[in-house]
């Protein structure tokens, strides 16, 4: 049997009057890659900040790895969000240590993880000096710190040059290859169906379709119509 | 995750300039001043005396230091990248707890060893430490731990430092105020209420712990325990 790694169950959140997720449910099983996809204001990050912990919903439940309570299973969830949240004025290679320190991971991965992202060089200058595309590379590596089986990734190719979208693609089929489950969203739908083999699209905080790569291009021509698709 | 870990992250982030100029001018105002003009300051001072004015500058540069140092975790939303790194919320306050605790150890321990200094060069023997009590020491203690919880608090209430720096301003006005209309009270009626109301005041008074009236180390508890469950609930149920 196919383990699942997330349960979603009539997820519902309201920012005030207006709803924002309305009874989402799907599941996500080991070694998918889950690209979420909606127009803005669909309610995708909305979805992941309370897969995450961040946002509390006002009913429906969920699990990862089992557990209800997102803080039990950090350790095996990466998270690339689209800005990396990190000490603007120390260096890339101390803000890894900091994470590396919370997560129990030895330092010496903190070196290793900065040359894989193509950071090794500037590993000791400030966050704050950093491009965008630096920053991402940095929230990767933080991410993958602990070597999780599940990446959560926000937007992870947006504001990318086409090298940056090129690493990005590279990375999530070598977690492929590695097994890992992947969730993702992203507006570039042509780089997102490279990459996914399931999806999910969301729409006004509805959940208008859920299934394979297949499945989708089977019911519609591409993504892309699916999303234009009046369901 | 295990307290000592905890600390252990929270000492690493401390290496950093703004610690470092905090310290060093407190050494600065405290053995290199007073070194510096020697003959003037020094001739009529003792130890007590000058536990006073370490006090008065470190509660200072315990407040400032720690508004600096906890707002940094607002900025550019770290505290969301802590809780997904494995910090439970809870231990968001802990940390401002340590942090607190370690600015505190500073000053005492550069308290300390200025103290030292300053009584080996002016009179080459310990006698500085003679004329201290006790209780003054604890009151110093206490005092600048209090002035911590109110810097993590302004924090945690209004986020980023500008907010809390210019809250600290317009209560030091506020309390001004109530100050003189306290002793205007006091000459009236011989009672001064308003010294209830004026919490930074009252935070000072704490050196002087043993002069202190129970009344109002019951209303500072009182000030605390509305500071540290504010911070603690902020940090456990917000959105962030």
């Amino acid at each position: 049997m196919t383990e699942r790694i997330i349960s979603v169950e009539h997820l519902s959140k309201r920012y005030g009057k207006q709803l924002a997720l309305n009874e989402v449910s799907f599941v996500v099983e080991k070694g998918q890659v889950l690209g979420v996809v909606g127009p803005n204001g669909s309610g995708k990050t909305t979805l992941f900040s309370i897969l995450l912990g961040l946002r509390k919903p006002n009913s429906g439940s969920f699990s990862i790895f089992g557990q209800t309570n997102p803080e039990d299973v950090r350790a095996k969830v990466g998270v690339i969000l689209d800005q990396g949240n990190f000490y603007a004025g120390i260096s890339a290679k101390k803000n890894l240590t900091i994470s590396a320190m919370t997560k129990n991971v030895p330092l010496a991965k903190v070196d290793e993880l900065l040359e894989k992202v193509g950071l090794g060089e500037v590993g000791s200058k400030p966050f704050k000096s950093f491009s965008y595309g630096m920053k991402k590379r940095l929230e990767i590596a933080d991410a993958l710190l602990s070597d999780p089986e599940l990446v959560i990734m926000d937007e992870p190719t947006n504001g990318l040059d086409p090298e940056g979208v090129i690493f990005i693609r590279e990375l999530i089929m070598e977690l492929k290859r590695q097994g890992k489950t992947i969730v993702l969203s992203s507006h570039y739908l042509e780089e997102i169906q490279k990459v996914c083999t399931h999806f999910l699209i969301l729409k006004k905080g509805e959940l208008v379709f859920h299934g394979s790569q297949e499945a989708v291009l089977g019911k519609f021509d591409s993504l892309e119509s699916a999303l234009t698709n009046k369901l | 995750m295990h307290f000592d870990r905890l600390v252990k992250i929270e000492v690493y982030k401390l290496a950093r300039t703004d610690y470092y100029i905090f310290t060093g001018l407190f050494v600065l105002t405290n053995f290199v001043l007073p070194l510096v003009v020697g003959d003037l300051l020094l001739q009529n001072l003792d130890g007590q005396t000058l536990l006073g004015f370490y006090h008065s500058v470190a509660t200072k540069f315990v407040f400032w230091g720690v508004i600096v140092a906890a707002s940094r975790e607002f900025d550019n939303n770290v505290n969301r990248k802590r809780l997904l790194n494995g910090y439970k919320r809870h231990e968001l306050f802990i940390s401002q707890v340590v942090l607190v605790a370690l600015y505190v150890l500073s000053m005492l321990i550069l308290a300390f060893v200025s103290l030292t200094g300053l009584s080996l060069i002016t009179t080459g023997d310990f006698s500085f430490f003679i004329g201290i009590n006790a209780v003054s020491f604890l009151g110093f203690f206490l005092s600048l731990f209090t002035w911590g919880f109110f810097a993590v608090f302004l924090v945690n209430l209004f986020g980023r430092a500008l907010w809390p720096i210019l809250i600290y301003f317009a209560l030091v006005f506020v309390e001004m105020i109530l100050g003189l209309m306290g002793k205007l009270n006091e000459a009236q009626n011989g009672v001064d209420h308003l010294k209830y109301f004026r919490p930074m005041e009252l935070m000072n008074d704490l050196y002087n712990l043993g002069g202190f009236p129970k009344g109002l180390i019951l209303v500072l508890v009182i000030y605390l325990i509305v500071f540290q469950l504010t911070s603690f609930f902020i940090l456990k149920k917000a959105d962030i």
